[in-house]
């Protein structure tokens, strides 16, 4: 049976259009990552953009909205991830950027400063 | 690792309303295969007027108008409660150097909340690729 590992990346996000960067390693005990998912805590910030690279090569690019990899709270979790993603892990470098936005003015006023987005990411073969 | 997708944006600005925005874009040489597409507007339609299911329609051509996989109305979700993806699958098998191209046309469905004018909005659209080299067999026409 296939070893799984759900690997955190939490980012705090600081005010209304902040652009939050975030840089660490992929567990080294695990050989490589099948899955992404983005969790926000409110819905009207769907419209933020992630950039993610990891071991150098380019994942999601600038403007990708969070929308694409992310889910509501009804989805189980198994199937919140995004899993067209097969990237070495073994303690490479991911990083990239979470760009904070809401469709406007009257969303915005809903969101409470600061808030964290978490990122899971899941890893397999336990090296 | 061939399974991670290479993706291309591409924002369509709608300025104007009930009309037509045509496009061409050139994908890297290097990509293989177009797996699916998706289609986001960034903007919030505010107005109770502009609260439509449906206020566009797009049509895509790949490899200079040889395969023509897609011609659907764009939908507008208020609130997100679903599955991750918002793609939808395609599988084109892509000739190197050749273009994507079609059209998207505005239905005047969007308001502004105050003035209740047209709102311009941006719709993005997602080319989700890989250069994986097999092609389902269904995708060749």
């Amino acid at each position: 049976m296939r070893e799984l590992k759900y690997q955190l990346i939490k980012v705090t996000v600081q005010e209304q259009n902040f652009l939050a960067k975030f840089s660490t390693n992929l567990d080294k005990q695990y050989k490589k990552v099948t899955g992404i998912h983005v969790s926000l805590p409110d819905d009207a910030l769907i419209g933020s953009t992630i950039y993610l690279k990891m071991a150098g090569k380019e994942i999601f690019p600038e403007g990708f909205e969070v929308k694409m990899i992310s889910s509501g709270q009804e989805i189980s979790p198994n199937d919140r991830f995004f899993n067209d993603i097969e990237e070495p892990a073994e303690g490479n470098l991911i990083e990239g950027n979470f760009k904070d936005r809401t469709y406007s003015p009257d969303r915005a006023a809903s969101i409470q400063y600061p808030y964290d987005v978490l990122i899971y990411l899941k890893l397999e073969e336990k090296a | 690792m061939e399974k991670t997708s290479l993706w291309i944006i591409h924002p369509l600005n709608i300025e104007r309303p009930n009309k037509s925005y045509e496009f061409s874009i050139k994908l890297p040489a290097h990509f293989k295969k177009c797996k699916a597409v998706g289609f986001s507007v960034l903007e919030n339609l505010l107005s109770p007027k502009a609260v439509t299911k449906h206020f566009g329609e797009i049509s895509l051509q790949f490899n200079s108008r040889r395969v023509f996989p897609v011609h659907t109305g764009v939908e507008y979700k208020k609130i997100y409660r679903k599955k991750t993806r918002e793609l939808l699958d395609i599988n084109v098998a892509l000739v190197p150097n050749q273009i994507v191209s079609g059209f998207y046309s505005d239905y005047g469905k969007t308001y502004d909340a105050i003035s209740e004018d047209f709102e311009p909005y941006t719709l993005n659209l997602y080319f989700q690729c890989t250069t994986a080299t097999e092609i389902p067999q269904e995708t060749t026409k």
